[in-house]
């Protein structure tokens, strides 16, 4: 057997191309790791520096306006 | 220059998830604030460039993705040959959820490829078309596609998820995500 045949066995079926493909619930499981990871740092306050520095281009932009 | 401010205020919306991207590209938080600070002054700069009606979350995205790439990548190979790989990945990030399985998964993210990683959170995270985010890394659908199915392999395989008995309940992902979603649907991200 073939790596990708091994592989396919343990983590799902095969689809047309013979490439593995997850179980459902194991994409929505990943997703949901994905989700929680990238929406830990997207909900944390921004650090001081970039908001100065939207402060002074944004400022900069109505001063020209 | 004369800014819309309608662009300038969707700008200022992207900042936050574009800052996301840029810490999981680089997994690093300092890293990914000098690399969102300088997306920043270079979008500014090249406002003029951007065409109106199009995605400006994606061109934002483009940016910082290709500037990662030409400097700061080689940059921090540099240092990391110094200082030991992944000897300060995303574990340098306060975890909230400080669960085992949470920075199992950060590590396993981190040994991914990086063009199968970025292409996963592009489309799993930042909620980009595949169409989008085959433009942000100027590659066809296909080839993203692919790289979503074969990082989201990668990962199973490195966490073990081998069935869904492996997965059990996960109430606090499930909160986390769900609360996330409910506050993002206000339309405020602060």
């Amino acid at each position: 057997m073939s790596k990708d045949e091994v592989d396919a066995a343990r983590y799902g079926r095969s689809n047309k191309s013979g490439k593995p493909v997850l179980d459902r619930q194991v994409q929505v499981h990943i997703g949901r790791k994905l989700k929680a990871v990238y929406d830990e740092v997207a909900a944390e306050p921004l650090p001081k520096e970039i908001l100065d520095l939207l402060a002074k281009l944004e400022g900069r932009s109505t001063e020209t306006e | 220059m004369k800014l819309n401010p309608q662009i300038t205020e969707e700008m200022l919306k992207s900042v936050r998830s574009l800052r996301a991207f840029a810490v999981s590209l680089c997994g690093r938080t300092d890293v990914a604030d000098d690399l969102v600070q300088e997306t920043i002054v270079k979008a500014w700069s090249n406002l003029d460039k951007f065409e109106e009606g199009t995605n400006l979350q994606a061109w934002l995205f483009t940016i910082l993705r290709n500037h990662y790439y030409s400097e700061i990548r080689k940059r921090r190979r540099e240092i990391e040959d110094v200082e030991g790989r992944y000897s300060a990945t995303l574990a340098t990030h306060p975890a909230q959820y400080g669960h085992l399985d949470m920075a199992d998964f950060k590590a396993a993210m981190q040994k991914l490829p990086d063009d199968q990683r970025e292409a996963l959170i592009l489309v799993g995270a930042s909620g980009f078309s595949y169409e989008d985010a085959a433009k942000i890394c100027g590659v066809a659908i296909g080839t993203i596609k692919s790289r979503v199915n074969r990082a989201r392999t990668h990962l199973a395989k490195r966490l073990n998820i081998e069935s869904t008995a492996d997965i059990g309940p996960d109430p606090t992902a499930e909160a986390t995500f769900s609360a996330l979603r409910q506050s993002s649907s206000g339309g405020k991200t602060d």
